[in-house]
């Protein structure tokens, strides 16, 4: 087991002492390239300015991955800092914890814009790979024109702007049923107009084995290796662009529509202890949007805003009495109610959602430049269920509305000096959100609606040592403000809590990156103070999420890519952090003394990657490239519950992962036909990232891409 | 002289041995006291199971104990503990203990699609019976043998629905003569009690069949869970005179009190009804009944903590305290001590198992032990804390 977490590291280190010299060799930008090489390139010129920012961003450019079966969940797994756990197989629930950051703490942005109450359909566990030009992932301090009050951490998703014709469409097939299938492609019809679509479908049966517990006859579980039999995960991505680009009014006005949807099956309960048959959720979104972006539209002052309309209708059905157990069967019969709700559910849910931003700057000059961004929100969300509605006697619980209008403003000052050697960014951020909406207890609604109001505030500095060395340093005082579920409640389960809290936290990173020839590397430590945490504190009388819980977060990543020669590539990274609880809540019976500075349980501290990758041009005939490589995740177990309770060798754990993934891939030139074979979870272990849901087995994927393009445009 | 010296001798070797009770018998070979114990902080508690030697003292922690997957409620029969654990499906795990006190779980029943049982009643080594949780689950009666851990019938409980509920809680049992009476709980689609009554289902166990419902609507609901075996407030308890008695829980104008079921009937006793919101001046939750007649209930000081625990704005709020009442005479004797603090009532057990003392324990706002009440003179004295969260069941193991 340790020869495979080693390895990586081991060949890292002797490929280093080798010192292999090599050429001023470039890489074509569509050249097959491979999952360890998610770190800052050089080979990116966005990739490399993003780099020598003063805050702490990695970021992925995806291009390198459309011929490959990667997801953009396994693009961020090999980053540093990051983990994401997952509950199942493909579409499964997923989990991102980001240097000690997690849950709605981690803001999700596609091209900028915030993308809070709009579902679940473009969540990155679905977004294909196919239609992103690159992941940003921010860690600490967040640009001002990023607009949102994320707690420390931010994944942004930069979607393809190709400024040429072409066309992409790819087919994959894979282990457990699964299908992928990608088109997308942009026409321009003058040199400054064009359209565009993009569109995809996933179909998964998530069919793969586990082991479970069946109940026989009298009542004993017996462990058998059972099929999941109820995890279809389906959806679907379509999307029309027009625009115009590079006009004297305008350097970019792009029209969008685009619709989405999905289906999921439930296969079971969070502890994967009970079998469910036939619930399952729907969503389906709808968005229409404008975007407009102009550098100088007056002497120095940059323009860009952006504009949507959003409308998610949600679905989840929870209406069969039926009792299953892990081998598919009837088993029995509840006397009324749904699998897993005891009114059963045909829960309509509509979220209709206008989301405007606009960002302006002001060059004082062409070192230093004055940025003023402004993000607005407004959330309208209605309902209706009538199964629920005839179980509860005909009343309604989800009939009224609740709305929720939420702004974001912020004002940055950003320089350059010493010819771009010092940079720096300061910023103050003021949030203001305005909830309503209502409480039916004892068959009388009473409404509800509050305010809250927040400053956050950074400043972050970068310093270029020779062109080799960077060394960063950046704090920020960051707020969250409550979401609508949590200041509200969902007017059934979780009950409105009005006098809730704003999550805040300090957030301090220092960040050394080294890239010279063949090595690139980077060491980056972080510490973050945070309070009032917001928790779901589950009870019987209902439930409500209230502010539990302070942390103190102290990390340390460091990751090293290493290229001897152009054709052999190696990469490891690895992630330590240290969440303790820093909570005294009195009163409640509970010794706090005792968990004080404890770890928090239940969240992954200790992980690592690493990669080997070959590459030969030229195979079998000319303008190919052929490419073999092999990664390595591992995570060290972590327990359930608080380390400082209960025996050692009894206590609920999550186990070590170590998973190795393999593929291959053939290219045949830089446009036309590309082919990639992949084998995941190549031992078959039995991993997990939630306690007791095992995640898929060994698994095989293949795919199949054709892409074209033509000239390209000068804008 | 002589035979004064033997007599003395004697008499002295007597009261040594007299004086030794069960605690100083035991054997430190074996296991002798099984607790459970809720730990953690927020969002991560669970429970823990675990065992000692010795009768603990001091401050007592969780090093040696199992740790199960979310909250848990015990029952002890024999030297075996039962741990029914909360969440789908419907777990009952049977726990013995090495010889160092760590729990080795030798047995369990499991029925999908029930969230879990809500009560477990214990008539022999191999015939006990465990309730579900009725709200959106198989509405069962589960009959099952302790010794091999394995279902042996079940009581379809379908004849209990009635129309309006939207939830049905099985809430405490007691088997006399060849019934099962087994306490219910009604809800309606506000979350409401459904009917303003004391629901008891009379159940045979020879036919394994429901054999009525009874009502009482001098007081509110049927409230709490609980058994001879559980550790928690009883809402059924039986006396030596094999006379039962159920507690009401205050709701909608009525008063929390006592109800009878007298020997030989299936029906609530017209003649009897013992107030305990006029005996104590407060609302009041369960009973502890003990072999030596004792009972205690109960009482809140602060209406607004009752029954949950909680103040208006749903935070944790102590304000219960254990009174002594006469179920004969209908009277309070009030508070068993003013120096304990006040408590978690939902969390309160009380345990006896020697005529010495009843152990009880107290989950307070700023701390959590056990206690012992002398049943000589009632005198209330500290035992043992606890190092983690509120003791969900404390036992001598048979």
């Amino acid at each position: 087991m340790k020869l495979f977490i080693l390895l990586p590291l081991l060949v890292t280190c002797l490929s280093a002492k080798a010192q292999i010299p090599v050429g001023g060799s470039t890489v074509p930008s569509d050249t097959v390239q491979l999952l360890q090489e998610v770190t800052v390139t050089g080979e990116n010129e966005v990739s490399e300015r993003l780099r020598g920012q003063p805050v702490n961003v990695a970021v992925i450019n995806a291009m390198p991955f459309y011929k490959t079966n990667a997801t953009a969940l396994d693009l961020l797994r090999q980053v540093s800092g990051i983990k994401i756990k997952q509950s199942g197989g493909f579409g499964g629930r997923t989990d991102f914890f980001i240097n000690g950051s997690t849950g709605k703490q981690v803001k999700f942005f596609i091209d900028g814009l915030p993308q809070d109450n709009l579902g679940e359909t473009q969540m990155l566990n679905v977004y294909p790979v196919e239609q992103i030009e690159r992941i940003e992932v921010y860690k600490g301090v967040l640009p001002v024109d990023l607009g949102a009050d994320a707690l420390g951490a931010a994944i942004n998703i930069v979607t393809r702007k190709e400024t040429e014709d072409y066309v992409d469409g790819s087919y994959s097939i894979a282990s457990f049923n699964t299908h992928r299938l990608n088109v997308s492609g942009r026409k321009y019809l003058s040199d400054h107009f064009f359209v565009g679509a993009m569109a995809n479908i996933n179909y998964a049966e998530n069919g793969y084995r586990i082991e479970a517990e069946v109940p026989n006859e009298v009542g004993n579980v017996e462990v058998k290796n059972v099929r999941r039999f109820h995890d279809v995960y389906k959806n679907y991505n379509a999307k029309l662009q027009a625009g115009i680009i590079g006009t004297a009014y305008a350097d970019q006005l792009v029209l969008s529509v685009l619709t989405t949807g999905l289906y999921d099956q439930i296969q079971n309960n969070l502890l994967q202890a009970q079998a469910y048959g036939s619930a399952f959720y729907k969503e389906r979104l709808v968005t229409g949007s404008m975007r407009y972006q102009k550098e100088n539209l007056i002497r120095h002052f940059d323009l860009s805003s952006f504009l949507s309309f959003n409308r998610v209708h949600g679905l989840f059905m929870d209406t069969s009495r039926n009792v299953y157990s892990w081998e598919g069967k009837i088993v029995d019969r509840k006397y009324g109610g749904g699998e897993i709700g005891s009114s059963g559910h045909a829960l309509h849910l509509y979220n209709h959602v206008v989301n405007g931003k606009i960002t302006g700057a002001y060059h004082f000059t062409d070192n230093i430049k004055l940025v003023f961004s402004n993000t607005f929100q407004r959330y309208y969300r209605t309902g209706r269920d009538t199964v629920a509605q005839k179980f509860y006697g005909g009343l309604d619980y989800y009939g009224s509305p609740s709305t929720l209008v939420k702004n974001i403003a912020g004002l940055g000052l950003e320089g350059n000096f010493f010819q771009s050697r010092l940079k720096f960014s300061s910023a103050i951020k003021s949030y203001t959100t305005r909830l309503s909406g209502y409480e039916i207890e004892w068959q009388t609604q009473t409404n509800s609606s509050e305010s809250m109001h927040a400053f956050a505030y950074n400043t972050a500095l970068s310093y270029s040592l020779n062109g080799r060395f960077i060394m960063k340093a950046s704090y920020e005082h960051a707020a969250r403000l409550p979401e609508a579920e949590e200041a509200l409640g969902d007017m059934m389960l979780i009950k409105p809590n009005p006098r809730i809290q704003i999550e805040t936290s300090d957030n301090i990173n220092l960040n050394v990156l080294y890239n010279h020839r063949e090595i690139d590397g980077g060491l980056t430590t972080f510490f973050r103070d945070v309070t009032n945490i917001i928790y779901l504190r589950t009870a019987q009388n209902g439930s409500q999420y209230q502010n539990l819980l302070s942390a103190r977060v102290w990390g340390i990543e460091g990751s090293v890519k290493y290229r001897p020669v152009p054709a052999f590539n190696v990469n490891a990274n690895f992630t330590y952090q240290d969440l303790r609880n820093q909570s005294v809540i009195k009163g409640n019976g509970i010794n706090n003394d005792r968990y004080k500075n404890a770890r928090l349980p239940n969240i992954p501290y200790l992980f690592m990657n690493g990669g080997v990758s070959w590459k030969r041009n030229n195979v079998l005939t000319k303008n190919t490239v052929l490419q073999v490589w092999w990664n390595t995740n591992y995570t060290h177990e972590y327990f359930l519950y608080w380390e400082v309770d209960g025996a050692k060798e009894l206590k609920n754990r999550i186990p070590a992962q170590l998973l190795h993934h393999t593929g291959i891939s053939y290219a045949v030139g830089g446009r036309g036909l590309s082919f990639a074979f992949e084998v995941n979870n190549i031992t078959n272990a039995q991993s997990y990232d939630n306690f007791r849901v095992q995640l898929p087995g060994r698994s095989c994927s293949f795919k199949v891409r054709f892409y074209s393009y033509k000239k390209e445009k000068t804008t | 002289m002589k035979l004064k010296l033997y007599t003395a001798v004697l008499i002295c070797a007597m009261i040594s041995f007299a004086s030794c009770d069960d605690d100083v018998k035991k054997n430190l070979e074996k296991v002798n006291y099984a607790l459970t114990a809720t730990s953690g902080t927020f969002p991560n508690q669970t429970a823990y199971v675990f065992g000692t030697n010795e009768f603990p003292s001091g401050s007592l922690g969780t090093s040696q104990a199992a740790e199960l997957t979310g909250g848990g409620m015990m029952y002890k029969f024999g030297s075996e503990v039962y741990v029914a654990t909360f969440g789908e499906p419907a777990t009952l795990r049977k726990y013995s203990f090495d010889a160092t006190g760590v729990p080795q779980q030798t047995g369990s029943i499991t029925v999908p699609g029930l969230k879990t049982f809500g009560a477990v009643e214990f008539v022999s080594a191999t015939e006990a019976y465990a309730a579900s949780n009725g709200f959106g689950g198989v509405p069962k009666l589960v009959k099952f043998n302790p010794s091999t851990m394995q279902i042996l019938t079940t009581v379809n409980l379908t004849g209990l629905q009635m129309d309006g509920a939207t939830e049905v809680y099985y809430l405490g049992m007691v088997i006399r003569d060849n019934y099962l009476f087994m306490g219910v709980n009604y809800q309606d689609a506000t979350f409401s009690n459904l009917a303003d009554s004391v629901f008891v289902a009379v159940i045979s166990t020879t036919t394994n069949n429901v054999v009525k419902l009874i009502a009482d609507g001098r007081s509110s609901e049927m409230w709490n869970g609980g058994t001879a075996s559980s550790f928690s407030p009883n809402s059924l308890i039986k006396d030596a005179n094999d006379d039962i008695y159920v507690t009401g829980y205050a709701s909608n104008g009525k008063p929390s009190g006592v109800l009878r079921i007298k020997d030989g009937t299936t029906d609530f006793d017209a003649d009897y009804f013992f107030n305990l919101d006029v005996a104590t001046g407060m609302p009041c939750l369960g009973l502890f009944h003990f072999d030596n007649g004792m009972t205690f209930t109960i009482r809140y000081s602060e209406k607004i903590a009752y029954p949950f625990d909680t103040d208006a704005n749903f935070d944790p709020l102590a304000a219960a305290e254990i009174y002594k009442i006469d179920l004969n005479a209908k009277t309070s004797e009030g508070r068993i001590s003013a120096d304990l603090p006040k408590l978690f009532g939902n969390s309160i057990f009380m345990t006896k198992w020697d005529n010495g003392k009843i152990f009880f324990n107290v989950p307070a706002a700023t701390f959590n032990a056990i206690y012992s009440y002398a049943i000589v003179d009632g005198a209330v004295t500290k035992e043992f804390d606890l190092e983690t969260g509120t003791c969900n069941g404390f036992t001598k193991l048979d």
